[in-house]
């Protein structure tokens, strides 16, 4: 009877968890609607997606101890949903010109459930590269008209990851794993536009990724410390090129490996309402390779991030937190792209419902001469089951 | 958090605040500065520019059926002389009663002095309106020179006003009812120049008014076309022309080997520079065919062509040169280049009056195609 009653909770889970995911895929097929960037996109894999948990965001992106490390949270009593939105405003500067776009897309959406014997299961979907970019050239001659390139690119590369962990040592250490199944798609359209937004030429490229990756994770409360530990590879991938142009069409695919990543971090709860975050990120893209070659253009990156979240009631906590992070990629100076970044967030908690957390990110991110100020408003919302009463609070 | 959303909506400043944000927003992303595209790490392409000069040109005359044509043309002149054939439908009945008069309208858009004669085409021509040519009378290639007519005088006279009244010779109505297949209007050998008749086609057409002593009888041609040839008129080898009714083609193959086949046309310029004109109308129309065959010397006078054209343009009579965009067919044959089997020119309707062009042929001035192109981007990687 009791086993019974178990499959079927079960099943009612995975029902839910279904619905989220197809819910998601649909967000994901929007968002490929509205284009919006960073315009140092279209280089390499394009923007990393470091931090997709809004919490997280708010601290500064502190990956170790957050949504992204498959260990996370170190016990797991109730099912729990989650999907995060970022809105992006980028100021961009070069020379004397000054653009300003805006754009808003879904970044993930999970599920994860409790299993008996501590063990915890999970489906999520998260943006991890994006490739959204929309630039001109300066203008020419072409056909007698005068004439712009125009070069819109849309898409990303997305992972659909299966997490399983399971918590060990009466909730104090947790191990999780995470099969990840990235795909991608990017699309570019080459437009020669003449003035009255009429055109003459029209390409289209069309980029299509696919790779697998495996991350591991671990995280530990130690009294007053709880650290986290999570180390990803990801295994070759495969990227098929499409050139359309004029009827033409022209195919290529090749191999490409993404780099590993290896990151830790801690947090310290040793003060009254006050909890200390640190972390660091790091990937070896040195090491990537396209068509069995090392990119040269590519160098390690790393990420530093502290932070701290003030609980002022309860239910009502403050972040703040700073970020470092030099990206993977060089601008065509050849000089590092970097970026600054002040970040501060907070919840609201929804009753009988979850929370909804939110947090703004104000970074700074510049190559040699062009510059970009992006404020980043990301929104989640956090639904957990209600039939069991809540006891703590996850891992922070 | 509902009750503070509606709050806020209800708001003027924040309202207000909204607006101007999203103009901002608006007014700064429709920009479309250059920023960031020296961040695209690709090898872009620059647009190409080439100019072409034909690597095969033939051009030819032939006689075609004017029948289609609202204008009829009659006259002549040192190189071209056009007839006129015109039947009505005529029978026994109308010769029951006596008839008083018989009297042909003719209505002119183009007025010239022209004399001629109008004699009744011989039974034995039984010619056809889509068929007929100066060379043949109908679909089986019946020859006929110039018309096979009776030299019984039905008429002659002037062509001089809007419209022409000629009264035929009522002493030969049963040799035109009864044993002639319509009439056939010859220009004077005095005759040095042009006029354009309505055709049937038109509101003005053509009609035989028969006169009795009480009543009237108005008939309206059956069939009506003008048959074109031309005199002292030598094409050599050499010249390249275009022309109407007595039609003149030109066709021009450029090799475009040296071009990818994946590139984007983005202009592609046949230039044509006129040596010598003859037109009765003040604009011409050119048009373009794409060849269907191969081009040999031996074969190019009967090379199939396509259907409808592929471009055209107008042709100001005064004008030196021409310029006809040929994009959507030089892309198609960059993309196949089996296809590319030249282009026919000639003058869009070929029965469209009398025309002709003779087209430069030398190396600074002769035909020649002006390409850009855009080679595709290159992948991401």
């Amino acid at each position: 009877m009791e086993r019974n009653q178990t499959i079927r909770i079960l099943l009612t889970r995975w029902s839910i968890s279904l619905i989220f995911i197809l819910i998601s895929n649909f967000l994901f097929l929007i968002s490929g609607i509205v284009y919006g960037q960073s315009f140092f996109a279209m280089r390499g894999f394009g923007e990393e997606i470091l931090c997709p948990d809004v919490h997280a965001n708010g601290l500064g992106g502190v990956i170790s101890i957050s949504r992204e490390n498959p260990s996370f949270p170190i016990s797991l009593n109730r099912t729990n949903f989650y999907a995060s939105l970022s809105n992006n405003i980028v100021f961009a500067k070069e020379n004397n010109w000054e653009r300003t776009i805006y754009d808003i897309r879904p970044i993930t959406i999970e599920g994860k459930i409790p299993l008996p014997r501590k063990l915890r299961v999970g489906l999520k979907l998260t943006e991890a590269f994006n490739q959204n970019f929309n630039v001109y050239s300066e203008s020419i001659i072409l056909a007698g008209y005068w004439a712009q390139r125009h070069i819109i690119g849309q898409g990303g590369i997305y992972r659909i990851t299966l997490n399983c962990a399971k918590t060990f040592l009466k909730p104090d250490l947790s191990l999780g794993i995470d099969y990840s199944y990235l795909i991608g798609q990017e699309i570019e359209n080459w437009i020669f536009e003449i003035a009255g937004e009429d055109y003459i030429t029209r390409d289209t490229i069309i980029t299509n990724y696919s790779a697998q990756s495996l991350r591991f994770g671990a995280l530990t409360n130690l009294s007053f410390l709880t650290l986290g530990f999570h180390i990803e590879d990801i295994f070759p991938g495969k990227i098929k090129d499409q050139i359309k142009s004029h009827g033409t069409y022209a195919e290529t695919t090749f191999m490409f490996n993404l780099p590993y990543a290896i990151g830790f971090g801690f947090s310290i709860n040793k003060f009254q309402k006050t909890t200390l975050f640190c972390d660091f990120l790091y990937k070896n893209w040195k090491k990537a390779k396209i068509k069995d070659n090392y990119v040269s253009n590519f160098r390690n990156s790393m990420k530093y991030s502290v932070g701290i979240e003030h609980w002022l009631t309860d239910n009502h906590p403050l972040r703040f937190g700073l970020r470092y992070y030099n990206s993977y990629l060089l601008d065509h100076t050849n000089y590092q792209i970097k970026e600054y970044g002040l970040t501060c967030g907070s919840r609201i908690p929804i009753p009988k419902f979850g929370s909804f957390d939110y947090s703004l990110e104000l970074f700074s991110r510049h190559g040699r001469k062009l510059t970009e100020t992006v404020v980043r408003l990301n929104f989640s919302l956090s639904y957990e089951e209600s039939w069991k009463k809540r006891t703590r609070r996850w891992g922070y | 958090m509902i009750t503070f959303i509606k709050n806020s909506i209800k708001n003027k400043k924040f309202r207000l605040t909204i607006i101007i944000f999203t103009s901002l927003l608006i007014l700064f992303s429709c920009n479309k500065n250059p920023l960031g595209y020296d961040e695209l790490e690709r090898n872009i392409p620059n647009p190409v520019s080439v100019e072409l000069k034909p690597s095969s040109r033939y051009s030819y005359g032939k006689y075609i059926n004017l029948g289609s044509s609202e204008l009829l043309v009659l006259g002549r002149n040192s190189e071209y002389e056009s007839r006129i054939l015109i039947q009505f439908p005529l029978n026994e009945s109308l010769l029951v009663n006596n008839v008083n008069s018989v009297k042909l309208y003719l209505y002119l858009k183009r007025q010239k002095n022209i004399s001629f004669s109008i004699y009744p085409i011989s039974k034995q021509s039984e010619w056809k309106e889509n068929y007929a040519t100066w060379k043949q009378s109908d679909e089986n290639n019946t020859p006929w020179n110039g018309g096979y007519f009776y030299p019984s005088l039905l008429a002659n006279g002037i062509l001089t006003a809007d419209s022409c009244i000629i009264e035929l010779n009522r002493n030969l109505l049963d040799t035109l009812v009864n044993h002639s297949y319509g009439l056939i209007i010859i220009p004077d050998t005095s005759a040095s120049d042009f006029a354009t008749i309505y055709s049937r086609h038109t509101s003005k057409s053509p009609k035989l008014v028969l006169s009795y002593s009480n009543t009237t009888t108005t008939l309206t041609p059956t069939q009506d076309c003008h048959i074109i040839d031309t005199l002292n008129l030598s094409m050599t080898f050499i010249d390249h022309w275009v022309g109407s009714g007595f039609p003149f083609r030109t066709i021009l193959r450029f090799s475009l080997d040296t071009i990818p086949n994946n590139v984007t046309i983005t202009n592609a310029e046949l230039i044509l520079n006129i040596d010598h004109k003859f037109s009765l109308s003040e604009t011409l129309e050119l048009g373009i065919w794409r060849m269907l065959d191969s081009i040999t010397p031996t074969n190019f006078k009967d090379a199939k062509f396509a259907s409808s054209h592929s471009a055209k343009k107008p042709y100001p009579i005064t004008n030196d040169s021409i310029k006809i965009d040929l994009r959507n067919l030089v892309q198609q044959w960059v993309i196949k280049p089996d296809s590319n089997f030249g282009c026919l020119i000639s003058i869009l309707p070929e029965y469209f009056e009398i025309s002709r062009l003779h087209l430069k042929i030398d190396t600074m001035f002769g035909p020649r195609l002006k390409i850009g192109y855009i080679t595709p981007p290159e992948g991401r990687f």
